[in-house]
């Protein structure tokens, strides 16, 4: 007996790397919406709302990871021209930000220095392994970055991964709130604590809420994404 | 469109190209990052097109981060019982290291000079 016409075409478009781009694409959409729909609240970040909604679908359908990620890769593709696109926006903004050479300099050297100290001494007193430790230290800083220093230093980058998305899932989701309640007005401020702490989505999430907080969170993420890409393989 | 996307991707491989000589640690993208702030420090352009492109790539920032997030889940899974430990340790960190680069970066300004919109 033959399956019914819905599942053999399930299972022939399933095999493509189309439909998951497709479904990748259209789970971002209608995260979006959602979020725009709450009228824009911290806590319904798109990031989040389409990875859960891709995350389901997979187990749902017992789909293998790698075979999503055939599909996924040529959003995954863009993480590297959209580095080089944060340029533009520091480029547009220079002589902001050269008027705040000060505050950019000591923010940068401490955010980096209580990320990974905390994390270190927060890993000993759980009393994680060495592995996983070494792996969560450059959870700050951008994916490709922490992946590359995680293997220099001899973590797990599968596991750098998820802490990384973990704290910029955390930080995008808590920056607003957690401000608002330390009365932290100054945008700026708001927006380089975001981009050092979250990376690439506390930047997305800056962006949202102003323009010179993303201005600030993309100096920030490329600023400690160097600073840990060089440091934490030579103290480490 | 296409002439702004090549753009970036050419700074980009340059990144690629200087990292893998340098043998350096810091990865491809952020080093052409690097050099498009260098050439734009020495009076070069990106011109309009990139410059377009760039802005609609941030606009979409957070979609470059679902194909791996996805994955989140099930990586954490395969952890066992130091999850738990992952998880409380992220978030505590995150919200002490938020506060303390806020509170610095505000201090070092001198103040709430700059009023929220």
């Amino acid at each position: 007996m033959n399956p019914p016409p819905i599942f053999e075409l399930w299972v022939f478009l399933k095999a493509k790397p189309l439909l998951w781009l497709v479904l990748t694409l259209g789970a971002w959409v209608l995260a979006r919406r959602l979020q725009e729909a709450t009228g824009g609240a911290a806590w319904a970040n798109p990031v989040a709302g389409s990875s859960l909604m891709l995350g389901f679908l997979l187990w749902l359908t017992d789909t293998p990871y790698e075979e999503f990620f055939a599909g996924a890769q040529f959003v995954h593709f863009l993480l590297g021209p959209a580095t080089i696109a944060l340029g533009v926006t520091v480029i547009e903004h220079g002589k902001a930000v050269r008027r705040q050479i000060v505050p950019v300099a000591g923010a940068l050297v401490v955010g980096v220095l209580v990320s990974v100290g905390t994390t270190w001494a927060l890993c000993h007193a759980a009393g994680l392994n060495d592995v996983i430790t070494l792996s969560l230290l450059p959870k700050s800083a951008t994916a490709p970055v922490a992946m590359g220093v995680s293997e220099a230093v001899g973590g797990i980058a599968s596991i750098s991964m998820c802490a990384v998305l973990l704290t910029g899932i955390t930080g995008a989701v808590i920056v607003t709130p957690l401000f608002n309640l330390f009365r932290f007005r100054n945008w700026s401020a708001r927006g380089f604590a975001a981009g050092l702490t979250a990376h690439g989505i506390g930047t997305a999430r800056a962006y949202q809420v102003s323009n010179e907080a993303g201005v600030y969170a993309a100096l920030a993420l490329a600023l400690a994404a160097l600073l840990q890409g060089i440091l934490l393989p030579l103290i480490l | 469109m296409i002439e702004g996307f090549a753009a970036l991707l050419l700074f980009q491989l340059a990144g690629e190209a200087v990292a893998h000589l340098a043998h350096s640690p810091v990865p491809g993208p952020i080093v052409g990052l690097m050099i498009l702030l260098a050439w734009s420090a020495l009076g070069g352009r990106l011109g309009p097109a990139g410059e377009g492109v760039a802005r609609g790539l941030l606009a979409n920032l957070g979609l470059m981060f679902v194909p791996v997030a996805s994955g989140v889940l099930f990586q954490l899974r395969s952890l066992g019982p130091a999850a738990w430990h992952v998880v409380w340790i992220v978030v505590a960190t995150t919200v002490v290291t938020l506060v303390a680069t806020a509170a610095t970066f505000t201090l070092l300004a001198g103040g709430d000079a700059e009023k929220a919109p």
